[in-house]
């Protein structure tokens, strides 16, 4: 068996082998036994805790607040506001950094430029930004999708120009050698070996357009999960509080198992 | 010195200048004529071989020899149209070249499969480049995945492969795009003993077919010799070809062939001229007094 197995990397019935048999199978099962604890385990901490203090509603409550607000309808405003502030966002930023990322990343001469710029900028915060959007877009959809996009942008154009940096020598010599054009260039060798690691940046550029938006709606927003939670928060309705915040853990989670899910699948072609 | 080694750029729009006046002046195969390479480097510059000259006869086998680090891998770019020189140049059938030719196909020093293709698509990727339709190159990649003894592997990926097999994809993959010169940068460097010996016959039994030109690095002694019809010694850097030593064996070369005792004085007289120049390497680096 030429499939290794380690906590991160499930076996993966790899060319011409067949699906895993005997231990291989059964080392799968604990792997997939291990990583349902973890929620389990969460769930279960949260049916202790919850008993012991009025701050923490009851697991059920919670999703029975989350059901009705889908079933009579007051969470879809919000959450349409909020998932179109961060998709949109997030493209936008992607849009933005992958192409700057790439030729940052090919461009010696421009990187000596723009390093410095960027590493300085990285550092400040990017909400400070939002009262600017604010006053140039006013309340609403364009100035939260803006902060997103802002943020989704250094993490996306970080991980793109260091990936593509360190795209293999020898792999472009070998581009160089059989003519390769541009084009060709990026799409055939400099793209799919920097994959991994634009993926992780991309990655990260996900989880930072959700706080985004939610910070941003924390402060002002017309809609919006985070201006609901913080809605229910003011008006001590716990139940729906936490209704909102098990909703956005599941969205982002689940949003970034797909890009995960993604990203191994580019890993391993 | 005139300048820093520049990189050339391949174009495939643009096909490589052909110059005429050098056409009458140089022979036909792979001339190399005085040349100078000099790399820029953060202090300065780095003189990575003074005057190099020799011809490649069309079809012949020539092993480039010589101490680590006198250039042999930079003589193969140049040749390759990958790097400039800084003085004299490379002509191939009377043309000098600029660049990247489709007449010339490299195995490189370093791995230069793609982690993400399967030993096909590595194989045919010379070709998808060169913008042969799928199906073709496919059909003709398996023919050459026959030939170096990959059959079987196809579907793999190079990261289920030893370093022996990586070598003959890179190799496959040079000799799909069928050039009549074939340049290869130490291929067998990462192999034991009996794996180079093994692969080495096979190259020849493949170029006894093909009967291409080929320049072949290496630093292994008897390997350059059991391969050749000639092997080229380097000196150490600031790097020129030192001597040329012509391998009147007979082919086929077989198993029986470094049991001749010409092979042994042939062998001998390359390690007397590698010593010398070894030694003045190592002092130069400061590893010997
Ligand atoms: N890109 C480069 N920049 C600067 N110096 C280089 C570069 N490539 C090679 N050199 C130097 O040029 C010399 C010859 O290198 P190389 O051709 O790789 O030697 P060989 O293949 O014979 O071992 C070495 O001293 C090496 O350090
Ligand atoms: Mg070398």
């Amino acid at each position: 068996m030429t499939v290794t197995t380690s906590a991160t990397e499930p076996p993966r019935a790899a060319g011409i082998h067949e699906e895993p048999q005997g231990p291989e199978r059964a080392k799968r099962r604990r792997l997939q036994a291990a990583r349902m604890a973890v929620p389990i385990g969460f769930l279960a901490l949260w049916l202790t805790v919850s008993p012991l203090t009025e701050l923490v509603s009851a697991p059920f409550a919670t999703i029975a607040e989350l059901a009705d607000g889908f079933l009579s309808g007051w969470i879809y405003e919000g959450l349409v506001a909020t998932a179109s502030a961060v998709l949109m966002g997030f493209l936008l930023g992607t849009a933005a950094a992958f192409p700057i990322g790439y030729l940052l990343g090919r461009s010696t001469g421009l990187r000596r430029i723009f390093d410095p710029l960027i590493a300085g900028t990285f550092a400040v915060p990017r909400i400070i930004l939002y009262p600017v959007l604010l006053a140039v877009f006013g309340v609403g959809l364009e100035a939260e999708t803006g902060m997103v996009a802002i943020s989704a942008f250094f993490p996306i154009l970080m991980a793109t120009t260091a990936s593509v940096k360190q795209v293999s020598e020898s792999l472009l010599k070998l581009g160089r050698s059989l003519r390769a054009s541009r084009l060709q260039t990026a799409a055939k060798i400099v793209i799919p070996d920097a994959a991994p690691g634009i993926m992780v940046g991309i990655r990260i550029g996900f989880s930072i357009s959700f706080i985004a938006a939610i910070i941003a709606e924390f402060f002002a927003a017309k809609d919006g999960l985070g201006l609901m939670i913080s809605e229910a928060y003011a008006s001590l309705e716990l139940a729906r509080m936490y209704a909102i915040v098990l909703l956005i853990l599941v969205i982002a989670s689940v949003g970034n198992l797909v890009l995960w899910w993604l990203e191994r699948r580019l890993r391993h072609g | 010195m005139t300048g820093p080694a520049k990189t050339l750029r391949s174009d495939t729009e643009e096909p490589t200048v052909v110059d005429t006046t050098a056409a009458t002046a140089t022979g036909s195969g792979v001339v190399l004529d005085g040349v100078q390479v000099v790399y820029p480097t953060s202090d300065g510059s780095i003189e990575a071989v003074r005057h190099a000259s020799g011809t490649v006869s069309d079809g012949r086998f020539v092993s480039l020899i010589g101490p680590s680090g006198c250039g042999k891998s930079t003589l193969l770019d140049v040749v390759g149209g990958l790097l400039a020189t800084a003085k004299g140049s490379v002509s191939i059938n009377g043309e000098t070249v600029r660049g990247p030719r489709r007449d010339t196909a490299m195995v490189f020093q370093e791995d230069s499969t793609l982690h993400w293709r399967t030993v096909l698509s590595n194989v045919a990727f010379g070709l998808e480049i060169a913008g042969v339709s799928k199906k073709e190159r496919e059909a003709r990649a398996r023919d050459v995945i026959n030939l170096v003894g990959l059959a079987g592997f196809e579907d793999r990926h190079p990261r289920e492969l030893s370093g022996g097999m990586k070598q003959r994809v890179a190799i496959a993959r040079a000799l799909l795009l069928d050039p009549r010169i074939l340049l290869m940068d130490e291929p067998f460097g990462a192999l034991d003993q009996q794996t180079r010996m093994f692969i080495g016959r096979e190259l020849l039994r493949v170029w006894d077919e093909t009967r291409k030109s080929v320049l072949f690095v290496t630093h292994d002694i008897q390997e350059a010799v059991y391969l050749s019809d000639e092997v080229w010694v380097m000196s150490a850097r600031p790097s020129t070809i030192k001597s040329v030593i012509t391998v009147d064996l007979d082919r086929p070369r077989v198993a029986g062939t470094m049991a001749d005792p010409r092979f042994h004085e042939l062998t001998t007289e390359v390690w007397e001229l590698l010593r010398v120049e070894s030694e003045k390497a190592l002092q130069y680096r400061g590893e010997l007094p």
